[in-house]
């Protein structure tokens, strides 16, 4: 897959459906590979978009060491050919979704940024 | 019309009388509690809480189950078989536990609905994650 210039440096993009949990409501969305998050976030507009039901709350600290406490809500993700149940995800007023460690932790992930080109596999 | 509450605050005499000049050369007299409104207005919008009332209503349900388990906390942390694990609470009970936090989400919802359930793990102090990484704002992504 080609990193997106949609970024300035280009980063590695891709769209990937998420899923309320127990229902087939859904909503695409493009996401931004970020191995710097321990957690996936997702867009506000998710989760009223796909109405999910927070189930969890966690400390969040940004680059800056910023702290802040955000609910947490559980969606499935379909990325490329893979499915993953019930991850764990925040909210965060942004356009993109940032997947973080949670989801590519269960991926071998090959970043070739001098081809501007990536890949996802499960070995 | 929405509802209304009267409350009480205690804040610095000095910075009171500050915020009141300020109000009274900008906005003009008795415009102060306008002034406080739209601040409250402002700090719980830009940390992301919209005005809907059914997500206000989960969240309520979500930090009355937390509170529960706040209550028990202490002897599930000197219990092995709950140290460490995550643990489902719902209507105040413990209503399940596994070590994976997904496995839990799923065998809960399954079994009493996609409803308010706080999940969290049994532990010290509260989770913490980084998302460290700074981004330079050109332009919206669009999804």
């Amino acid at each position: 897959m080609k990193y997106s210039l949609d970024y300035d440096p280009p980063a590695p993009a891709l769209k990937v459906r998420f899923n309320r949990p127990l229902s087939d409501h859904s909503m695409e969305l493009q996401v931004k590979i970020d191995t710097g998050a321990d957690m996936t976030v997702v867009p506000e507009r998710v989760i009223s978009g796909l109405r999910l039901i927070p189930a969890g709350r966690v400390s969040v600290s940004s680059f800056d060491g910023r702290e802040d406490r955000r609910y947490t809500y559980f969606v499935n993700i379909y990325l490329s050919n893979f499915e993953f149940s019930m991850i764990e995800v925040i909210g965060a007023r942004r356009s993109d979704v940032l997947l973080g460690r949670d989801v590519l932790n269960l991926l071998k992930a090959v970043l070739d940024g001098k081809d501007l080109d990536f890949d996802l596999f499960d070995p | 019309m929405c509802n209304m509450v009267k409350t009480t605050v205690e804040v610095d005499d000095d910075l009171w009388r500050r915020f009141s000049i300020i109000v009274l050369r900008e906005r003009g007299e008795r415009r102060k509690n306008e002034v406080i409104a739209e601040m409250l207005r402002e700090y719980v919008e830009r940390r992301g809480f919209r005005d809907d009332p059914q997500q206000l209503k989960h969240i309520l349900r979500i930090e009355e189950e937390r509170e529960a388990l706040l209550k028990v906390q202490d002897s599930l942390l000197r219990d092995p078989s709950y140290r460490g694990k995550y643990v489902a609470i719902f209507q105040g009970l413990i209503v399940g536990c596994d070590s994976d936090k997904g496995k839990l989400a799923k065998s809960v919802y399954e079994k009493y609905g996609y409803v308010p359930i706080y999940i969290e793990r049994v532990a010290p102090s509260e989770r913490h994650v980084e998302i460290p990484s700074p981004e330079v704002i050109r332009r919206e992504i669009q999804s």
